[in-house]
């Protein structure tokens, strides 16, 4: 199982962040072709990962009891409300951001790392629950660290970093994944208990990811050609986890 | 309307999510209607034609409880659905809709008092729930 706890670590950060460079060596055009799909997806796979996956496990594997893992979902909504209130630079896609000044590198480098730190107990946790649930989770963070990863190097390019040294950072501060994966595998194995308040915690990030995020984004395109676009797109991302959880479900 | 459907389904399940549902419909009713007014006004709307459109439209909620009442009570078994898309449109609501303007304030103050508010957001509604489970 270890072995798969690190691979979707380096999936979802060194391969994002590769994935991502990528991306940015491509023409703005195109660029401006591809993220905007994949944040699309990414909103119906977060969704369909939190509610129909994280959600229901770990209320299955806490001896199904709703009212103990749902406080933990709403504190931790609570949390990265606060979390985003302190770092309200990171999902700041748009270049021309007022927010965005010279500080805004060390500061979503910061973000990153620790965000990156989170993916990697989430990627234990749910590894830890079951094997299905961690593929679930470890394609969720995957396609949603390229998008994101993508910003962050926009962004990193936009407060005066050069690509060599944007790379470099960005690759450092967003392979915090590993380690800490690696570290929580272990240490929660003797802490079983823990692991369904850790998925639900997951769960919250992916929702409040997904809808403070991501929608608000997805919302400043009003044509009916992007409008029909990101429904089918959203659909997709919805579909490809269901399908993924309910031949996890059959396996049980 | 969707308002009104919410709170007859909470009512049929208890008294007490009956009103903690409410007490959530008007928390985020109060600034929205206030939002619609001035939208309307800024229209060119009267303040008076604006006033009674708005609360036309807005008593669409009377009906809608009334008339789910007598169809919820028949078909029992809809409810839990009719409340887990309540609680969806309430997570849509919050994360999608309020937060992101929240997060338009920048600045100790105003972050300061937000997450105070919202954290008497939450302990108002929890009190409810205990209420509910002393009961």
């Amino acid at each position: 199982m270890l072995i798969w706890v690190i691979l979707f670590s380096i999936l979802g950060s060194i391969g994002a962040i590769a994935a991502a460079a990528i991306v940015m060596t491509l023409k703005e055009e195109l660029q401006q072709k591809i993220i905007p799909p994949l944040l699309s997806f990414a909103t119906g796979v977060l969704l369909t990962a939190a509610l129909l996956g994280l959600i229901p496990e770990a209320i299955e594997s806490s001896g199904g009891e709703p009212h103990s893992i749902m406080p933990a979902v709403l504190i931790a909504i609570f949390f990265f409300f606060i979390l985003e209130k302190i770092i309200t630079w990171r999902n700041c896609r748009d270049n021309v951001c007022e927010v965005h000044s010279q500080a805004a590198g060390p500061i979503v480098l910061l973000g990153d790392a620790l965000h990156n730190l989170t993916d990697g107990i989430v990627i234990a946790s749910a590894f830890l629950t079951e094997f299905h649930l961690g593929i679930i989770v470890g394609i969720t963070i995957l396609s949603h660290e390229i998008p994101q990863e993508t910003g962050d190097f926009a962004i990193l390019l936009h407060s005066g970093y050069s690509k060599k040294k944007a790379l470099f950072y960005n690759a450092l501060s967003s392979s915090t994944t590993i380690p800490s994966a690696i570290i929580a595998y272990f240490i929660l194995s003797p802490f079983e208990p823990l692991v369904p308040f850790l998925l639900a915690i997951s769960a919250a990030s992916f929702i409040y990811i997904a809808l403070s995020d991501l929608t608000p984004e997805l919302h400043k395109h009003h044509e009916l050609k992007y409008t029909l676009r990101q429904m089918l797109l959203i659909i997709a991302g919805i579909t490809l986890m269901w399908i993924l959880i309910s031949i996890g479900m059959h396996e049980h | 309307m969707v308002d009104g459907i919410v709170i007859t389904a909470s009512f049929l399940i208890s008294f007490p999510l009956g009103v903690a549902i409410s007490l959530s419909v008007i928390a985020h009713e109060i600034p929205q209607e206030v939002g619609d007014l001035a939208i309307l006004i800024d229209k060119d709307y009267t303040k008076k034609k604006a006033f009674i459109y708005n609360t036309l439209s807005g008593a669409s909620t009377i009906p809608g409880a009334i008339i789910s009442f007598f169809i919820l009570e028949a078909i029992y078994v809809l409810i839990p659905y009719v409340l887990a898309i309540s609680a969806a449109s309430f997570i849509y609501i919050a994360l999608s809709d309020l937060t992101p303007e929240l997060h338009k304030k920048v600045g100790f103050k105003y972050s300061f008092r937000q997450i105070v508010l919202i954290f008497a957001g939450i302990a108002t509604m929890v009190l409810i729930f205990m209420l509910k489970a002393g009961l």
